[in-house]
């Protein structure tokens, strides 16, 4: 979970008996995410701020699938780490792995960009989420093939352009 | 401009679709045909079902959108709308997307089953498009990361949706509208899975008023401001039961303004909630001017705390305008503004003062400009005015009431807008939202 600590706060009441509550929540690149929310009597702000460091947690791994999906296949962006690091909040292999279920059965010239990824994980890491080895054996099979079909078409295309 | 007919449960998509016996049987095949500003009727039986992505590419132009209306196909054209028209589709990836000029009423758009990632797209391509849905409902299938993206193709688009009802499968899924996004009565739905965030990416400036989001879940948050710019307001919501939600899930890091207006679970008419880079401000009943501001039941104030991003003279805490009616011209007018902090030292010019926009312009609607901060950012600051008003100070251990003063002449009747702006530091304010004038 990236969330690695929270605090919480309360103000003083309002007329109706509630209370502004500020949670302070950081995850474990030392960002702090400050919330608030307005705190009816005997609400219990420990399990709320607890439900909410896991529901930021998961926030935070959706918003980056998502955004790295977005970039990959959308904004033709790179978004792989350097060094072929994992990401903030998700690893590498989650990525593919998340990745993979969504595009798998796309056509090669968008499967072609997970190919990078690909490359940058390694079949232990794909065994430890779960896949099998003809799985894992399958994908790297589907997506080598996707980069061969890619190249043969931008060949194929540069000899329009020269011809 | 050229009427044309769909109904999945006798159609065919080699039919041209001029009439219902002729109907098409689905939209793909009828947006395939579509001329600009035609009229596509959807029967209210039409329930089509792709197992794949749908694309539907409407020929409408910003001159002649398209109309897509459901409607009772007893008649040809169909007299009555109807709200029961269905198009989905099943499959990881089975994205549902509505491109073009357009107006669509009645249908219901589901995207993927159960655990499919398949989205519903709104002005999916560029274009500048406009899109109005009027009592329709989407539902999106059950993968966290499926979303309801609206604009998403382009931040010049604009999609209004009207009575329309939202629901969702995953706690992670919510809506993506990088463009200009209007909701406007409708509700989150029953029967699905509440989300944890609403918005997870805005834009442009994103305005829902009057919806019924009390099917979210109980510590929703409403926006997501990691990937949000522009402004976006809520107004008039009914919030979920209990809601122990933020209006964020986290502070604003960038240049979005998100604020809340006259929403809330239990009844009150009062509640405000604005979050900026700057730091946020929210309705306050125990902190309160005697004779101040009063929804006519409970006293109130505006509790103004900024971030450690405030700053002179960029990074401002703006409060909501207070409009105030000028009825009289060619003579100075005072507005005041009363203020209350907790510290022996009192605040100074460039830490705390108020804008008013007046109509100084004799003969034109041409406003002028005039506000209380210090002459200039090389200028020496001074001390904002004492105060004699009264407040009730519960916990405060320096109460400090000063007071925020601007004069000026308007030569035209209309309205001045008075702004309360804190540059102070990780400060707190509580402001009067009065704006006296003398």
């Amino acid at each position: 979970m990236p969330i690695v600590s929270s605090t919480h706060t309360l103000g003083h009441a309002q007329r109706d008996g509630r209370r502004y509550v500020t949670e302070r929540h950081t995850d474990h690149t030392g960002r702090v995410h400050v919330r608030e929310y307005l705190a009816a009597p005997g609400v219990d702000t420990d399990a709320l701020m607890a439900a909410q460091a896991a529901a930021l947690g998961e926030q935070l791994r959706a918003d980056q699938l998502t955004q790295i999906e977005s970039d990959l296949f959308e904004r033709g962006v790179n978004p792989f780490p350097a060094n072929n690091g994992d990401f903030d909040h998700v690893t590498r292999a989650e990525a593919l792995g998340w990745l993979l279920g969504r595009h798998i059965d796309d056509p090669a010239e968008v499967i072609v960009k997970v190919a990078p990824l690909m490359a940058a994980v390694t079949d232990a890491e794909m065994l430890a989420l779960g896949m099998t080895v003809d799985q894992v054996n399958g994908i790297r099979a589907r997506v080598d093939a996707a980069v061969q079909i890619k190249a043969q078409i931008d060949a194929y295309n540069a000899s329009l352009v020269t011809a | 401009m050229t009427d044309r007919y769909v109904r999945s449960t006798d159609g065919s998509d080699s039919d041209d679709g001029s009439t219902w016996a002729l109907a098409k049987a689905t939209l793909a095949g009828v947006a395939a045909i579509d001329a600009a500003g035609d009229r596509i009727f959807v029967s209210d039986n039409h329930a089509e079902s792709t197992a794949s992505a749908v694309s539907l590419v409407f020929a409408g132009t910003a001159a002649s959108p398209t109309q897509i209306i459901c409607g009772d196909d007893s008649a040809e054209p169909p007299t009555a709308v109807s709200e029961a028209g269905a198009v989905s589709s099943t499959g990881a990836s089975s994205h549902i997307t509505f491109d073009g000029f357009l107006f669509c009423h009645g249908l219901t758009i589901t995207a993927g089953a159960t655990t499919d990632a398949a989205d519903i797209r709104l002005g999916q391509a560029g274009g500048n498009q406009l899109q109005k849905y009027r009592s329709c409902d989407f539902i999106i299938g059950g993968s966290g990361g499926a979303r309801l993206r609206i604009t998403n193709g382009s931040a010049t688009n604009k999609v209004e949706l009207s009575d329309c009802g939202i629901r969702f499968g995953a706690a992670t899924q919510g809506l993506v509208c990088p463009g200009d996004f209007m909701w406007r009565g409708g509700s989150i739905l029953s029967g699905g899975v509440a989300p944890s965030n609403l918005i997870l990416q805005s834009g442009g400036v994103t305005l829902i008023d009057g919806v019924d989001l009390s099917n979210g879940a109980t510590g929703m948050n409403l926006v997501v401001p990691s990937a949000t710019a522009g402004r976006t307001v809520f107004r008039n919501c009914k919030l979920p039961a209990s809601w122990s939600g933020g209006l964020v899930n986290a502070s604003p890091t960038g240049a979005a303004r998100i604020e809340m207006h006259n929403c809330d679970s239990g009844d009150t008419n009062y509640k405000l909630w604005v979050e900026t880079l700057a730091g946020a401000i929210k309705d306050e009943t125990t902190l309160v001017k005697t004779g101040g501001a009063s929804d006519g039941d409970t006293p109130l104030s505006w509790k103004m705390a900024t971030s450690a991003n405030a700053e002179y003279p960029l990074h401002v805490l703006r409060s909501p305008e207070i409009a105030v009616p000028i009825t009289s011209v060619g003579a100075s007018k005072t507005i005041t503004v009363d203020i209350l902090h907790d510290s022996a030292t009192a605040l100074k010019d460039d830490e705390i003062w108020i804008e008013v926009q007046y109509l100084g312009t004799s003969g034109f609607p041409l406003s002028l400009f005039a506000d209380d901060a210090k002459a200039d950012v090389l200028a020496a600051a001074a001390d904002q005015a004492a105060s004699a008003a009264t407040w009730t100070t519960t916990g405060m251990s320096n109460p400090n009431e000063q007071k925020l003063e601007v004069s000026f002449t308007p030569q035209e009747k209309g309205v001045a807008l008075v702004t309360v702006c804190i540059a102070k530091a990780s400060y707190t304010a509580y402001v009067d939202p009065v704006a006296q004038v003398s």
